[in-house]
């Protein structure tokens, strides 16, 4: 009908009008913060003279407790604070990693945020981290009343550029079931990487329950693996490999990381292993058989696998079938280690509020928080004070407490080694992918060939870092 | 000839026009040309997010040109999208015919053919992880059943590419939906006409659809092609690159380059390289078009 049509003038006044009342609205102050966790009761009301100052967070958590548990400690911290609000953005471990240098770069810089320990010195290398150095020292910080091993990798040439958060103490687990059905003993304390290379083999079963080391086995049909890689074998993907590489006598780099010594025998005879107990022996998952059926330790298809306190946690909440312990890294000619790695929390360059976002960081590894966290047995914690409430209540795997905790109380005489990932891990990664790839996946076995390339481009990056 | 003034309604109907796309052609201004100026600078610079961004001059370009493994993501690429995109087109064009014939239950095959075509990227990935897996997934069980061989699908290099190939033909709900409004629009009286002169299906086909759709099937392959060479999220989630690099693909290449390296500049470049290509490709397309693509109403 003519009398209710709209004319195309008052349409785009219609428009712009709302147009601008959304970008008004938009433009409004942020929201409060949503409603007060069961832990603690809202921020009191501001007195007016005093000035809040607001610090932004970035985090990446999951979804569910970890993130209500973050929730709640900054809600603790404002009602003891009334003078800073905190504003907290979660996301998602691969979001953050694209995210967190995307704000930097746009100048939207948080107050604080977390760092990796395999990132670290690459955001402190770019200049985007803040040395704690003097407010540890002004306030009393010390890197003692934590793990000390951890804050290795958070620091460089003097500086600190994190403080730990959360800590992992790397342990080989396995599954007690499977040994006591092959009637093979359980690995002990100091048993070494040949008895683990021999174990795996053992443990390695067909269909018809033939074990790799005897003849007639059938490596199409495998019920079940030996040993199960937590990630490639190589200084790239995860702290733990350390503590091979070191009981073998080697190391990934040379002290002061001008060197990578991927070609000295130890890492070629730690290469030549992990690739044959794949790919030769059969003793070990590849990466297609490991996919798809979840965790395979957790799946009950594998004997022995690196990990951490995880493990005992997942496990626990799967209710797995079978009962499980967990022992020490294997030892070497090198010597037996306990490979320990974290993340922690850092201050960019450009924050705006340093000062407040450094008190939060107090907070978050205080005693209460952190016992808080470890309380809940599936964060570890960085505080030596609080490393013990990570312990299952239940005592269960009995060796728990000795190869995750002990080692960070001092009660080990096995040696605490962390790892400190040199910044462009990214480009140090792609020449592993390119140059290993081949090695692990079994298309190639010439080892020294690709330890070789990759040393090449290390080096390179190396020497162009200046760090 | 000289022209007409514009009369004051037609001036006011062009300012009513333009505002009327003012939010279009400002989105596009900040979050599209904007964006990509600002690339065409960064391209010549050297800058890692972190601190400020350095002159380069051509280093970025002599640089990709140097890197061994732009080769090897642009050879995956084209290796993906000249196989996957006739393949994907074949698919969707047989499909969008069978869904056209008056069948029962024809809208229930047209929504259970477009569906994947909607699927959220991951839980497509996690999907064909599974299908695919060599020990216990579906392709594989079936390979056993019907006694051929089994392959290690995403994990071996020879096998890899296809398998993404494969796994496209699961989303060409897309392409089939627009080849099915093309159809229909075909007039029927040219089929009737055909049939009177003894037309036979191959015939029909041949001399009236296929023509008649050819604006259609160019439409569907220029966007195809500019699709297949960004495939990206798939080969993020699945393989991240591997077996061997098989599956590094341009913009994943890309990607890394940029957010993982911290390399904006080279990251800037490799784009605008990738850029050059596709438009490349499409501008050939669009020339060898018109021996091929039939315009009812006379070229465009």
């Amino acid at each position: 009908m003519s009398s209710q049509a709209i004319s195309r003038r008052k349409l785009l006044k219609g428009v712009a009008f709302v147009g601008l009342a959304s970008v008004a609205a938009a433009c409004q102050a942020p929201a409060p913060a949503a409603p007060a966790a069961p832990q603690a009761t809202q921020p009191a009301a501001q007195p007016a003279a005093k000035a809040v100052k607001t610090i932004d967070w970035i985090t990446p958590a999951a979804i569910g407790l970890e993130r209500t548990m973050y929730e709640n400690f900054a809600y603790k911290f404002m009602e003891e604070n009334p003078e800073i609000k905190v504003k907290v953005s979660f996301e998602a471990w691969g979001d953050y990693m694209t995210k967190l240098p995307t704000i930097l770069a746009a100048g939207v810089v948080p107050d604080m945020i977390h760092q990796h320990m395999s990132i670290v010195q690459d955001y402190a290398h770019r200049g985007a981290l803040t040395d704690l150095i003097p407010l540890m020292q002004r306030d009393g910080v010390k890197p003692e009343d934590y793990i000390p091993a951890l804050f290795d990798a958070f620091s460089n040439k003097g500086k600190t550029y994190g403080i730990p958060k959360d800590s992992a103490a790397w342990g080989v687990y396995y599954n007690k079931t499977m040994f006591d059905a092959a009637k093979v003993p359980y690995p002990k304390d100091d048993w070494t990487i040949d008895d683990m290379i021999a174990i795996a083999l053992e443990l390695t079963r067909d269909e018809k329950g033939t074990p790799a080391s005897a003849p007639g086995f059938d490596a199409t049909k495998i019920k079940q693996w030996g040993w199960a890689w937590w990630q490639n074998p190589t200084p790239t993907d995860s702290e733990s490999t350390r503590g091979l590489i070191k009981a073998l006598g080697g190391d990934w780099y040379d002290a002061d990381y001008k060197k990578t010594l991927i070609t000295d025998e130890p890492a070629l005879k730690l290469f030549k292993l992990m690739h044959e107990l794949r790919c030769v022996k059969h003793g070990a998952p590849g990466t297609a058989e490991a996919q798809g059926q979840g965790d395979v330790f957790r799946a009950g298809l594998c004997a022995m696998q690196v990990g951490f306190h995880t493990v005992t946690f997942f496990a626990k909440q799967e209710n797995v079938k079978f009962d499980y312990d967990v022992t020490f890294m294997p030892k070497g000619p090198g010597g037996q280690f306990v490979p320990v790695g974290c993340s922690g929390w850092a201050l960019p360059t450009q924050a705006k509020n340093k000062e407040e976002g450094w008190k939060f960081i107090k907070f978050l590894v205080s005693l209460p928080v952190q016992k808080y966290i470890g309380e809940q047995k599936r964060w570890g914690v960085s505080l030596k004070e609080a490393v013990g409430s990570i312990e299952p209540d239940d005592k269960k795997p009995a060796n728990f407490a000795k190869v995750h905790t002990d080692p960070f109380k001092g009660k080990t005489d096995r040696e605490v080694i962390s790892f400190k990932f040199p910044p462009q891990q990214s480009k140090i990664k792609e020449s592993y992918s390119t140059n290993f790839d081949p090695i692990w996946t079994c298309a190639k076995s010439d080892v020294a060939a690709a330890a070789a390339a990759v040393k090449k481009d290390v080096e390179a990056i190396l020497a162009g870092l200046n760090w | 000839m000289a022209r007409r003034p514009m009369s004051r309604l037609m001036k006011r109907e062009a300012i009513d026009g333009y505002i009327f796309i003012l939010p279009w052609l400002l989105g596009f201004l900040l979050w599209t040309a904007g964006p990509m100026l600002a690339s065409v600078i960064l391209s010549l610079m050297r800058w890692d997010l972190f601190s400020a961004p350095v002159w380069a001059g051509l280093k970025n370009f002599q640089d990709l040109f140097r890197n061994p493994l732009v080769g090897v993501a642009f050879y995956n690429t084209a290796f993906y999208t000249f196989l996957s995109v006739p393949i994907n087109l074949t698919t969707a064009l047989i499909t969008a015919l069978l869904l056209n014939q008056r069948i029962k239950f024809q809208s229930f095959f047209r929504t259970f053919f477009y569906l994947p075509g909607i699927m959220p990227a991951v839980a497509n990935a996690v999907l064909w992880l599974w299908i695919l897996n060599p020990d216990i997934g579906l392709a594989n069980s079936l390979l056993k059943m019907l006694g051929l061989p089994t392959s290690q699908w995403l994990w071996h290099p020879a096998s890899s590419k296809p398998s993404f190939i494969l796994i496209g033909l699961w989303s060409t709900g897309n392409t089939m939906v627009i080849f099915l409004a093309g159809l229909q629009g075909i007039p029927q009286s040219l089929y009737e006409a055909a049939e009177i002169d003894g037309a036979n299906w191959y015939h029909r086909f041949r001399a009236v659809t296929l023509p008649m759709l050819s604006p259609v099937i160019l439409f569907n392959l220029v966007l195809g092609i500019i699709g297949t060479f960004q495939i990206f999220t798939g080969a993020y989630l699945m393989t991240n690159g591997g077996p061997q690099n098989s599956t590094l693909f341009a913009v994943l290449y890309l990607y890394r380059l940029a957010f993982e390296q911290f390399n904006m500049g080279l990251a800037s470049a490799f784009a605008w390289l990738l850029f050059f290509v596709i438009l490349g490709f499409t501008l050939i397309q669009l020339r060898l078009s018109r021996s091929w693509v039939y315009y009812e109403g006379g070229e465009a």
